[in-house]
């Protein structure tokens, strides 16, 4: 019972998911991150890197609404990196080719996940109320 | 709290796994040899109730967000080590599947919420046991606890690894930050994740169960 009622909150509370949106504007990579609720990981710090280097090809801060752009030089794997004081962020690796990526997450596959996890969870305690019987012998 | 890739040493978090598994290795023959099958159904409903508490972040001013961890009751109710299994396999799924966490990073999540929380609880629970709010300061200690934890480990980041000029390699932010935003910003966690330990642990109770 209190297992749905908390799932039921879930609506509300995946708002703060941190998520992202890649897409290409004319030569420039433009990756939006922003929670469920459409609030913006605003004003934290982010660093792109080609493949293979150290230093990063740019760096600095995603803007108010919480957008990074930048314009890479070739194709191929560019990682970037985003972080806030507390932990939360993400690191991307974005296969760029021709000038094209794409890639967003929608809200019904945090759903379809959340309920994945909780089938295998529960099938793997299904398991173990199998094997226990032998454990017990 | 879960922490993504990217954002600890792998001279961190390669050790951390080896902690991780052989903990759990030790943990599994415990739960082997405590195994009650009528506490199976109760492990498995705990277990999916702390999957979809810490999946889910309660938003906070500033921008950022925070969850629950839902290990208190299981540690309370079946103890710390079969609390912990249950927690490393919650956070296994979802680095998985939700990529809540990173795969690198799963070994310090284990034992930032899964190992010091679950023994927090624990701990704070024996402790307290006689008094009126025992169940509800386990929740909440041990949800402060988990929260410093892993700002320490953030912390040192900066400190241990760095590049030539100076540069942090991984996370770059010192202790002086990561403690008092990791702890400001858990305190309405614990108190949600108190209340929530104090009604599950007594309503599993009211219906007979006591782990």
């Amino acid at each position: 019972m209190i297992v749905i009622l908390i799932f039921l909150l879930v609506s509300l509370s995946f708002s703060h998911e941190l998520l992202e949106e890649v897409r290409q504007e004319g030569n420039c990579t433009l990756v939006h991150f922003y929670f469920q609720d459409g609030s913006a990981f605003s004003y934290e710090e982010y660093e792109v890197y080609r493949e293979g280097e150290k230093a990063p090809f740019q760096k600095g801060r995603s803007d108010a609404l919480g957008r990074v752009v930048f314009c890479p030089d070739r194709d191929g794997l560019w990682f970037l990196r985003i972080r806030s004081q507390d932990g939360h962020g993400a690191e991307l690796r974005l296969n760029l080719k021709a000038g094209k990526v794409e890639k967003k997450r929608s809200k019904f596959e945090s759903y379809q996940r959340v309920l994945s996890g909780l089938g295998y969870l529960l099938g793997i305690f299904g398991l173990i109320s199998l094997f226990s019987r032998r454990w017990k012998r | 709290m879960h922490v993504p890739d990217g954002f600890i040493a792998p001279q961190v978090f390669l050790p951390a796994y080896g902690l991780v598994i052989g903990l759990a290795l030790y943990g599994f023959k415990r739960f082997k040899e405590n195994l009650n099958e009528r506490s199976i159904p109760y492990l498995a409903t705990l277990s999916a109730y702390a999957f979809v508490l810490s999946s889910l972040s309660l938003p906070l001013p500033g921008g950022t967000s925070v969850h629950g961890m839902g290990f208190a009751p299981l540690s309370i109710l079946f103890g710390p080590w079969t609390a912990y299994l249950c927690m490393c396999l919650v956070f296994l799924l979802q680095a998985v599947l939700l990529g809540h966490g990173g795969i690198t990073t799963y070994s310090v999540n284990a034992l930032a919420i899964g190992f010091v929380g679950s023994f927090c609880a624990y701990g704070v629970y024996s402790l307290l046991t006689k008094r009126k709010y025992a169940t509800f300061l386990s929740g909440f200690i041990s949800t402060l606890a988990s929260a410093l934890f892993m700002s320490v480990v953030l912390g040192i980041h900066p400190y241990l690894f760095t590049d030539v000029d100076g540069k942090a390699l991984y996370f770059p932010y010192p202790l002086s930050i990561t403690i008092p935003l990791l702890l400001t910003s858990h305190i309405p966690v614990a108190l949600v994740e108190g209340l929530l330990t104090q009604a599950i642990v007594s309503f599993v109770r009211r219906r007979g169960f006591e782990g």
